[in-house]
């Protein structure tokens, strides 16, 4: 049963990108399978929590989803079998160029190295570290022991001690496997956690080969792969790398859509439906969805304001049911965000005392420095890449202009939260600052790529859809 | 090929060469870290699975979980004068195994009270402030485990 749940939710997620991504051309198996688990993982938590809110016994939540599945496989019933697309692993290529059968090896040695280290550290601690069991694991039990009494139950907990407030992706996901299982097992959250972990490191390294090149992919994955703390930010069942994940997966979109002559409107709904699944994940979410519509905003110099507006659209149309739900759960549900809450008079002092502004920069700074518990630090190697090969605006610009003021714009908003917080700023700091980092660390990389000169394009991405 | 493309074609190489002995160094002093486990995964998954300080904690309330049909709302008492974090540690995983009963800290009154005394086990009756006001024992699990009720 664990494995079908999971796997229900895999067919899910791939046949709703098919749905997006019609025309196959260019599209990989690696990329496909690494963008479609992890979305499919929630909109199964969105469909489960949405249905039970409503009252559905839970065996029919399942049978709707089944019945998704078969309706979405109907609508892409005529673009052409997937796997006549699918590019085929080939030696003979790799063995041409030795540099990038090198690269693989050591991909491979890492991604097994990584698999045995998420496994010894989850069999140490289980149940994740103090947040994952005390605000993902537990609201999961309490909607897997109470399924249709859950949000009054929710509603009436201490949101200081539980954050209630917290989004339901990873807490619903979890809940529905325990639903299906019938028992809790310790197995659920690990998995939904090595999941998105090793997505977001499947999706960074195959977009990237996409746009750029096989060996750039790599180089992609590799630095994920061998940051130190990644795998400890995965293991920890936090919901970190599951923002990260969504955060990437609507940059990697968006630059789809607006790859080429013209816009693919699918994609932009589809960038839409992740960007409002981040914010199903975690409320770091929220200010992503805020970002990403002021970084837009850039492309007025670019391109026509009425062209814009109308990709705006695509994008809120597909975000607009999973904000819709997350309106919902926020109002009727959950008590304010204890951030949120706390804003008054205060606020005004605190925008107004400069040490703060200090304290915050120069945790900042220091984050810098220890990146990732690195023994190297990384940043000089993509300072040296940017110097020596330089900056490309040719390809992608208006993709990497708005990504890049995305990117610029959350860290402006974490630093103005830093700014504002009622809790004690260093406690606060020294207990967020690096997770934060975190999620926008693979967006950071696939951006980082695109943007440096000579990239030569193996095939062109063509997803017209 | 020209020599300045040449140049930048052996340019490019040791850049990567560079970039891979970076990668390749990080990886193997993460390995270093883990080399013991990785020689004995059998032996480290038998010794560590389940012998973590929150399973081991759980293993308390398997009994107080079969008392409880539905879910209830009660007061929860931990060790008096514990420590801040130690005190909410022992409240959220009272929490977190009794769920979806709703625990309530912070001198909330309620007719059901849960005593979590881990460090001391036992209660005294003759101080308790409960068991002298109206509550009596429903059942002591021997673990540091006391449900009272009015």
């Amino acid at each position: 049963m664990f494995f079908i749940s999971i796997f229900t939710s895999l067919v899910l997620g791939i046949v709703f990108c098919l749905v997006f991504f019609k025309e196959k051309k260019g599209l990989n198996f690696r990329f496909l399978f690494n963008l479609s688990l992890p979305i499919g993982l929630g909109i199964s938590s969105v469909i489960f929590i949405f249905l039970t809110l409503l009252g559905f016994p839970f065996f029919l939540i399942s049978f709707l989803e089944i019945v998704l599945i078969f309706f979405l496989i109907f609508k892409i019933r005529d673009s052409k079998i997937l796997v006549d697309q699918f590019e085929r692993f080939s030696f003979k290529k790799m063995s041409q160029s030795p540099i990038l059968l090198l690269f693989t090896v050591i991909y491979f040695y890492a991604w097994l190295m990584d698999f045995g280290i998420f496994y010894f550290d989850s069999i140490k601690e289980p149940h994740g570290l103090w947040d994952a069991w005390n605000y993902w694991n537990l609201k999961a039990k309490v909607i897997s022991r109470a399924p249709y009494d859950w949000p009054n139950l929710l509603h009436q907990m201490n949101s200081q001690d539980f954050h209630i407030d917290y989004p339901l992706l990873q807490t619903g996901y979890i809940a529905r496997c325990w639903l299906y299982l019938k028992n809790e097992s310790v197995w659920v959250p690990i998995a939904f956690s090595f999941l998105f972990t090793f997505c977001t490191i499947g999706l960074l390294a195959s977009s990237v080969s996409l746009f750029t090149n096989k060996t750039k992919g790599l180089i992609a994955g590799l630095i994920l792969l061998a940051t130190p703390f990644y795998m400890t930010m995965g293991d920890s069942q936090y919901a970190d790398n599951t923002v990260g994940f969504f955060f990437l997966a609507t940059i990697v979109l968006l630059t789809f859509a607006r790859n080429g002559a013209t816009i693919k409107p699918n994609l932009l709904i589809a960038s839409g439906i992740t960007a409002g699944l981040s914010a199903w994940s975690k409320n770091e979410g929220l200010l992503f969805i805020a970002c990403l519509f002021c970084s837009q905003l850039t492309l007025f110099f670019f391109k026509n304001y009425r062209q814009l507006f109308v990709e705006l659209k695509y994008i809120l149309w597909g975000m607009l049911p999973i904000l819709l739900l997350i309106a919902y759960y926020k109002i009727e549900i959950a008590p304010p965000n204890d951030i949120i809450q706390a804003q008054g008079a205060q606020t005004l002092v605190k925008l107004t005392d400069f040490s703060r502004y200090e304290t915050v920069s120069k945790w900042y700074v220091d984050q810098f420095g220890t990146f990732g518990k690195w023994r190297i630090n990384p940043w000089w190697l993509f300072l040296l890449g940017i110097l020596y090969k330089g900056i490309s605006l040719k390809e992608n610009r208006n993709s990497l202009i708005s990504n890049f003021t995305l990117l610029l714009l959350m860290l402006i908003g974490f630093f103005f939260i830093y700014i504002i917080t009622p809790l004690d700023l260093v406690f606060h700091l020294s207990t967020s600052v690096h997770r934060l980092f975190f999620q926008l660390f693979p967006t950071f990389i696939f951006i980082y790529f695109l943007a440096i000169k000579g990239n030569s394009l193996p095939q062109k991405p063509n997803l017209i859809t | 090929m020209t020599k300045k493309a040449s140049v930048i074609n052996i340019f490019n190489t040791i850049l990567l060469i560079a970039l891979l002995c970076v990668i390749v160094g990080q990886l193997y002093v993460t390995f270093i870290k883990y080399e013991e486990k990785f020689e004995n995964p059998i032996k480290v998954t038998k010794q560590d699975y389940g012998n973590d300080f929150i399973s081991q904690y759980g293993n308390r309330y398997d009994e107080i979980k079969k008392m409880f049909s539905k879910p209830v709302r009660m007061a929860y008492v931990g060790e008096p004068n514990e420590d801040f974090p130690i005190g909410c540690l022992h409240y959220f995983l009272t929490q977190y195994y009794l769920s979806p009963n709703l625990i309530l800290r912070n001198n909330v009154v309620r007719d059901t009270i849960i005593y979590n005394l881990y460090t001391s086990k036992q209660m005294d009756a003759a101080t308790n402030f409960h068991l002298n006001n109206g509550w009596h024992m429903i059942k002591d699990f021997n673990n540091g485990l006391i449900l009272l009720a009015k």
